[in-house]
């Protein structure tokens, strides 16, 4: 992990807690209206990006291999999409 | 057990002493599965397993429907319909449920084809391969028989439309598919096989062939890279284990593959056609699901609707026999894409063309297709791809790395790759001219056949013209990438001027 462990780590604490948001959120919605599916579907998919972020850290750290920032950014402007999608929907 | 095992037992705590219990019975530490080489950490290697996972994806979702669905003809769309509107999380499911079905046949499909151009099928894979294909018809046959259950007007027509086609079959066939998906108990009888053969038999024939070919996978390993030559075990042919490297990687790749499925079901919600009854029946027009289409255009060509309906189904199923014993009819060494330049295009022909039948079903909903129409764009097409990738291979041939690395003797490796990049770019805009050269063709036939069907106006004539300027350009610009090509080796025979600007001799 050579993109700066200490920014990695932030990230990925960072990612924790904005997937844990997600799913505490998640258990507030009603479960029949059709637009809280619609929302429930978009947080869902948040905590799989996330989760999927936080093993490619994972992955990549364990094969003695570079952090790339590109799936970072690209993961983080997905979530920041969703995020946004998921508030407006 | 001797004392220094006694005393090594002692200092291990309880917890530990468990898993080691259950480790020596079951090899839990051991090496389960072979491990994985590095070059095989590629998106394009895991198709197929993330078939599997939206096979795993359906099997959940389909679990939970199946505890409030009711696969009788009365009940069945109420059922579907309860589940929608008042089970927690229905619509979601149902929706979920439909898009990884999709997401599936299409995996499956993509995996077939790289499959095919990266030559999988060849010694010793061939059994690997014919067992892929028969999931892939198994695929096929999930979505067939889950298709029908919802019992909509658009599913009860389309699968009827589907199970009459099975009278053109030979006979013993036909009576065999007959006993197995419609059966003698009517309507009834019919949905309940239907069910039966969705949510029992055909998960267990998947599940059976898949773990048959897990063990070939076992057996013979993940297939080596068609670039050519051993992979370096320190660099991209070194192993990683199963777990947890590859067991990770592939978890990321199902998450973001689940990410995907769940923004396309937001993005296009689920809307639950009208119920079948006789009478909404005779007002839609049957038309199959989109993986069906294609098979469905060819039946409408005007030349098999009068030969039969048996000839027109003979001649599908041939391309999937084909396809099947692939590996016994390509039986050549090479495995390089480089070098099966007519087995590539066959397979770029092939996707073109169920890209296009599938596209012209949909746009032409229970038309009869007169032969003249499906001769051009079919041809067309063909045509159209073929010319892209001959030509495509043609350009690769022409410019030999070696050429470029003794001409540059001082910093060969700095001019080399520079050439090896301007190289490669003349290769991408090469292709982007055929492209361009195969839209328009594809332009050209499209406004041929609006015209000749409907008669001439006035838009089709802009479209025809704007085609053939588009060809024109096409040509120009292959032309005048292939002189700039010869140019640099000196080998014009005939000089054009027009095409030498900005040329500086050397």
């Amino acid at each position: 992990m050579k993109l700066n462990d200490w920014l990695t780590y932030r990230i990925i604490v960072l990612l924790l807690l904005f997937g844990l948001l997600s799913v505490i959120y998640m258990w507030t919605l009603n479960p029949v209206s059709s637009r809280s599916q619609t929302t429930f579907a978009i947080y869902l998919s948040i905590d799989l990006v996330v989760f999927a972020m936080v093993s490619y850290i994972f992955r990549v750290s364990k094969w003695d291999e570079d952090v790339k920032r590109l799936p970072l950014i690209a993961g983080c402007v997905a979530l920041l999409i969703l995020l946004y999608v998921g508030l407006t929907a | 057990m001797s004392a220094s095992e006694d005393d090594a037992d002692k200092k291990t705590g309880r917890a530990e002493r468990l898993v080691v219990w259950f480790d020596n019975r079951l090899g839990l530490s051991h090496e389960l599965l072979r491990p994985a080489p590095r070059y095989s950490i590629n998106p394009f290697y895991w198709l197929g397993a993330l078939a599997v996972v939206a096979f795993v994806i359906q099997g959940i979702s389909g679990s939970i429907m199946l505890l409030y669905y009711v696969p009788t003809p009365s009940t069945a769309y109420a059922s579907t319909l309860y589940i929608f509107q008042n089970v927690n999380y229905g619509q979601f499911l149902e929706t979920v449920h439909l898009y990884t079905a999709y997401a599936m046949i299409m995996l499956a499909f993509m995996h077939m084809m790289r499959g095919f151009f990266v030559s999988v099928h060849k010694k010793p894979r061939e059994i690997m391969w014919v067992t892929g294909m028969v999931m892939g018809f198994v695929t096929l046959g999930f979505g067939f028989t889950g298709y029908l259950l919802p019992w909509t007007v658009v599913s009860y027509s389309a699968t009827k439309v589907g199970t009459a086609m099975i009278g053109a079959l030979p006979k013993p066939i036909a009576s065999f598919i007959n006993f197995l998906v419609v059966g003698s108990g009517g309507d009834a009888g019919q949905l309940l096989r239907f069910f039966d053969l969705h949510v029992v038999v055909l998960p267990a024939v998947l599940l059976v062939l898949l773990a048959v070919k897990m063990y070939m996978l076992e057996t013979h390993g993940v297939s080596e890279p068609v670039t050519g030559g051993t992979p370096d075990p320190k660099k991209s042919g070194r192993l990683l284990p199963i777990f947890p490297d590859v067991s990770f990687y592939l978890l990321e790749l199902a998450a973001l593959f689940g990410a995907a499925m769940l923004l396309i079901s937001v993005l296009f919600p689920l809307n639950l056609p009208a119920a079948y009854s006789p009478a909404a029946a005779g007002q839609s027009v049957p038309q199959p699901d989109w993986y069906f289409l294609w098979i469905y255009q060819i039946i409408k060509i005007s030349a098999f609707e009068q030969a039969g309906l048996s000839v027109a189904l003979t001649s599908v199923a041939l391309v999937f026999v084909v396809l099947t014993i692939l590996p016994f009819i390509d039986r050549g060494q090479t495995r390089r894409i480089a070098r099966r330049p007519w087995y590539m295009t066959i397979g770029l022909i092939f996707i073109a063309e169920v890209i296009a039948l599938t596209i012209w079903g949909e746009k032409t909903p229970g038309q009869v297709i007169p032969n003249a129409q499906a001769l051009l764009v079919l041809g067309g097409t063909a045509l159209a791809v073929s010319i892209v990738s001959f030509n495509a291979y043609k350009l690769l041939a022409r410019h030999p790395k070696g050429q470029a690395q003794v001409a540059l003797p001082q910093s060969p490796r700095t001019e080399a790759s520079r050439i090896h990049s301007a190289s490669a770019w003349a290769s991408v805009i090469f292709v982007a001219v055929l492209g361009l050269g195969a839209f328009s063709i594809g332009g050209l036939i499209n406004s041929v056949v609006i015209m000749a069907t409907f008669g001439v106006s006035e838009l089709e004539l802009v479209a025809l013209a704007s085609s053939l300027g588009a060809l024109a350009l096409a040509i120009l610009g292959t032309c005048y990438l292939l002189y700039r090509l010869d140019l640099g080796r000196g080998r014009i025979k005939r000089r054009v001027k027009m095409f030498e600007i900005g040329w500086i001799q050397k």
